[in-house]
């Protein structure tokens, strides 16, 4: 659901920069450190530990099914300090063990995104013609879906697995991508260094690496920091329906489907994934919120 | 047409500071100015010497992150700078009025214009009728010479030239016949050829209700043709005011002089107009003393200029803020004889 | 500038219907929908290569012990034993008459169960986007009005939080809360006004923190403009300034967004419905894909898809007619 976020946050991060800034004056910044930074780096870190110093633990197996201590509520003992799951599995191994697939799913679909995004959108910038509107007519058709039940039907159709989803989440996200780096290269395929670069022999393929991608770099930077948010909801949304990561390896939105049975009696098969998946979550957004212009908006013309 | 009976405006030392990452910026730095019944007053001045800045104060309209740190703002004996806000709304757009440079962006482009000049009479009015309203709008419209007003009274800003728009503006600035109009530069963003138009539209309706007017302005052929009186601000503070007579022809600050021979002459051929060398100060930064004194060829070194910030009193004639300003005639006749001075005719080259 | 004399004392909507502009905008309107028609029948094309070729749909449809004769009485019944071509002209016959096929697993056709369950879909979408919508504009209204900077940052920082908790993970903290300890309202199904409660909360919250922070940018934005600085200078007090000039220009843009946030949550009923086991289009998808039904997924496609497209054009119709600024070429 948080996919809808992402062009209307895009939306939202330009006004912002554009209501900030009035003519004749300006903001005094306030303290170095915002809030949501220091936050966002607690979160992180939390996670961090999670990930790599868990697997260390002695108690460490994300497998092991024991149905005698299964539905152990957490703090009870140190073999299984978050509890365990109706199977008896060490609820901690599992959750430190689906945090770091749903990284390493999320990571690879994203630099898959920005590859298919930058390049499909400098070719169709710097080229222009066919390509481009061949390229731009099926960033068109992408977003003319819901993402959700696209993805829902495309993983129903290859069936789902981890890798499906990683490849496919890979495929889905890269029009924001390819609509930047294609409005760059049509700013700069006229600059003079790029005609002098042509006209010294350059090919298509050098100008576009050597003079048009660094400049896009930047702003594609912010916007992987912000869709990471955003692709983590995803897959996690997808485990929860099943289509995602699937069983026994752990995924935090299965768990949490899973978990959903046993509400009333044991929360905590709940709770805890959600919990993990909102430190996450949140860890990153507000982590790319340093580079939106959010948070303190100065008032034009107010009360006088 | 000045009078001397009472001042309906007087602004002295007022400064008003901005907030900026480098720290306060004083866009108004000690200006002082009046205002007389019935009369034009110009105020001249390069951008950024807070000619604007001066007027928002004065209507309250500064945005939010600007503030008035000292001075005085009195209109008709009243301190305005510490007027409760409900008084300050009853004179905004009654008494004092103002219109802007940018006619379009100045409206509303959602609402009509008919409904925004009539909110006007509204506002102050509540009790009367719609067609009341509709009626004395439509009439106000014509008086500013918008033809067929009956229709274009339901159109929106988008559809009127900027000409138009700019009239509009006038017609609902003079709805309540003010007391004083507040024009900010208002035939910049238009076509020369519209200038005129605007101007004599200004002078018309300044005819039917005898209000006074402050006009802001950097267009030296504007303040002649127009004003009764003239300030000329640099970085902040008046330089020199008098009436247009005194100021065209027997100019005492070197500012002024610099601005004066700025003016093409047109008795040689192939020469470059002449330009005051160097940069009106950073508003964060100002010299101390004078303001000009870093680029005035008066300041020879001389302490004073840098010590001491003048005053319009510091000049034997009470016009100039100069240390020097006995010498200035010398100097200007000397460096700039196409500028004529006497007392007949205009200021010419 | 050419208002006609006529109709410029027309009400301005009048204005964009009369004359030429009734002819203009139903162009504008067919062109829109066919674009329309063509994208969805695209994907539901590729979606139809993409079932085929992954192997028989038969054998995915049965489960892992099938026989391959079982699998083969199965292909041929259905239909999957043809050439390629063949069943692809049968199927875009079929789209022609309305003909989805039938689902495979109830034997209804594919089409009336995915209509059928639109309604429930919709009540569980509109009254989420209306309650978030509302008080999002009602938040940001008392932000405006009362200037305090302390229940907008509140605010905005409430917004920001549960738009950064998943859609679901939001409805099974609710379900937590008021359904399993606080016993208030029923977790599963549509049965009653309180069965809508907590899915419609869930949307709602969202759609309050998205439009929440959408508005209060845009007023922010509007807050810089001269138009402002003129009201003021009218004698505007600042409730005057806010409701009778800078709202209307806050509200047009939100239009925008309304298209694709609407779109959006009929794609995000999956999961909600899912949560809240709400028998709509969503969870329809959900089960047809787990059972592998293909007719009933792809004519969900479809009508969820084609619902996204038209609610863009009916938003930017409506943006046309309320923007005085804007006319259809």
């Amino acid at each position: 659901m948080n996919v809808l976020v992402t062009r209307t946050e895009r939306k939202l991060a330009q006004w912002r920069s554009a209501g900030s800034a009035p003519p004749g004056a300006a903001r005094p910044r306030r303290s170095r450190l915002r809030p949501a930074t220091s936050v966002a780096i607690v979160l992180l870190f939390l996670v961090a530990v999670l990930v790599i110093v868990v697997p260390f633990l002695p108690s460490y197996n994300p497998y092991a099914i024991n149905l005698s201590v299964a539905l152990e509520p957490p703090f009870r003992s140190t073999a299984h300090l978050l509890g365990t799951d109706e199977l008896g599995r060490d609820l901690l191994s599992r959750v430190s063990l689906a945090t770091r697939i749903s990284l390493l799913i999320v990571t690879f679909a994203l630099m898959l995104n920005v590859l298919i995004g930058v390049s499909v959108g400098l070719t169709a910038g710097y080229y222009r013609g066919k390509a481009d509107t061949v390229i731009m007519g099926s960033a068109d058709l992408v977003l003319s879906f819901p993402i959700l039940i696209l993805l829902v039907t495309i993983v129903a159709v290859l069936g789902p697995s981890a890798q499906t989803i990683a490849v496919v989440l890979g495929c889905v996200f890269w029009v924001s991508y390819a609509r930047v780096s294609r409005a760059t290269a049509l700013s700069l395929r006229s600059r003079e260094y790029v005609i002098s670069a042509v006209t010294q022999g350059a090919s298509g393929w050098w100008v576009i690496r050597k003079h048009l991608l660094p400049q896009v770099v930047p702003q594609i930077a912010i916007m992987t920091s912000f869709d990471l948010g955003v692709l983590i909801t995803v897959e996690a949304s997808l485990s929860y329906l099943g289509l995602g990561i699937q069983p026994p390896t752990p995924s935090l939105g299965g768990m949490i489907s899973d978990g959903q049975n046993y509400l009333q009696t044991s929360p905590w098969l709940c709770v805890l994934p959600s919990l993990v998946l909102l430190l996450l979550i949140g860890g990153v957004q507000f982590m790319s919120q340093r580079f939106t212009s959010e948070g303190q908006q100065s008032r034009g013309m107010t009360a006088t | 047409m000045s009078n001397h009976s009472e001042p309906l405006l007087c602004v002295s030392d007022l400064v008003v500071e901005f907030d900026t990452p480098a720290g306060p910026a004083r866009a108004v730095d000690g200006m002082a100015l009046t205002v007389h019944p019935h009369e034009l007053l110009c105020i001249v001045g390069e951008s950024g010497s807070g000619k604007s800045v001066t007027m928002l104060a004065t209507m309250g309209l500064l945005p939010a992150t600007a503030r008035i740190t000292a001075g005085q703002i009195r209109y008709k004996n009243r301190e305005l700078s510490s007027l409760p806000a409900g008084e300050m709304r009853r004179l905004r757009g009654r008494e004092l009025a103002m219109i802007f440079q940018d006619p379009m962006t100045s409206l509303n482009p959602t609402i009509r214009i008919g409904k925004q000049v009539g909110e006007i009479i509204t506002l102050h009015e509540p009790k009367a009728s719609k067609a009341d309203v509709k009626r004395r709008v439509i009439d106000l419209l014509s008086q500013v010479n918008i033809p067929r007003p009956e229709y274009r009274y339901s159109a929106f800003p988008h559809q009127f030239s900027g000409g138009m728009r700019q009239r509009a503006m006038i017609a609902m600035a003079m709805a309540h016949a003010p007391a004083l109009l507040i024009a900010d530069e208002p035939t910049t963003a238009l076509d020369v050829t519209i200038q005129a138009q605007i101007l004599e539209v200004l002078r018309q309706m300044r005819e039917r209700t005898g209000s006074a007017m402050v006009l802001i302005t950097h267009d030296l052929g504007v303040v002649a043709e127009t004003a009764d009186r003239v300030v000329v601000m640099y970085s902040g503070r008046a330089m020199e005011t008098g009436t247009v007579q005194e100021i065209f022809h027997d100019p005492q600050h070197p500012y002024t002089i610099g601005l004066l021979a700025g003016l093409l002459d047109m008795s040689g051929t192939g020469k470059t107009a002449y330009t005051i060398p160097g940069q009106p100060p950073a508003l964060t930064r100002r010299p101390s003393g004078c303001p000009f004194h870093p680029r005035c060829a008066l300041h020879q070194g001389r302490d004073i200029c840098r010590t001491t910030t003048p005053v319009l009193a510091d000049s034997p004639s009470g016009r100039a803020a100069c240390h020097f300003a006995n010498e200035t005639a010398a100097w200007a006749a000397e460096k700039f004889p196409h500028i004529r001075r006497g007392p007949s005719g205009r200021a010419s080259q | 500038m050419s208002f006609r004399r006529r109709t410029l004392s027309l009400p301005y909507p009048l204005i964009a219907i009369t004359h030429n502009g009734v002819r203009v905008m139903f162009a504008y309107v067919l062109r829109r929908l066919a674009r329309a028609v063509v994208t969805v029948f695209a994907v539901v094309t590729a979606v139809f290569f993409l079932e085929r070729l992954n192997g028989n749909p038969a054998a995915i449809m049965l489960s892992n012990t099938a026989t391959p004769k079982q699998i083969a009485t199965l292909s041929k019944a259905l239909g999957f034993d043809r050439p390629l071509s063949v069943q692809y002209l049968s199927f875009v016959k079929g789209l022609l008459h309305g003909n989805f096929g039938t689902s495979l697993q109830s034997g209804t056709p594919a089409l009336q169960l995915v209509l059928g369950r639109l309604p429930a879909t919709l009540l569980l979408v509109l009254t989420g986007f209306i309650f978030g919508v509302a008080l999002a504009m009602f938040c940001v209204l008392a932000i405006q009005l009362t200037g305090s900077h302390a229940l907008r940052n509140g605010l905005l920082v409430a917004g920001q939080v549960r738009q950064a908790i998943p859609m679901f993970v939001f409805g099974v903290l609710l379900v937590l809360a008021f359904s399993v300890t606080l016993h208030w309202f029923p977790s599963q199904g549509e049965g009653s006004w309180k069965n809508l409660v907590l899915p419609a909360l869930t949307v709602g919250t969202f759609e309050f923190a998205l439009y929440l922070r959408f508005m209060d940018a845009s007023f922010g934005e509007q807050s810089h403009q001269d138009y402002v600085r003129t009201a003021y200078a009218k004698g505007n007090a600042p409730h005057g300034v806010v409701l009778r000039h800078e709202l209307r220009n806050v509200l047009l843009p939100i239009l925008t967004i309304i298209g694709f946030n609407l779109g959006g949550l009929l794609g995000g009923s999956v999961i909600i419905e899912t949560v809240f086991n709400w028998p709509g289009i969503g969870q329809l998808t959900v089960e047809s894909v787990n059972t592998r039904d293909f007719p009933v997924v792809q004519a969900s496609l479809l009508v969820a898809s084609l619902a996204f497209v038209l609610v863009n054009i009916a938003v930017d119709l409506i943006y046309s007619v309320v923007d005085p600024r804007v006319r259809i070429r």
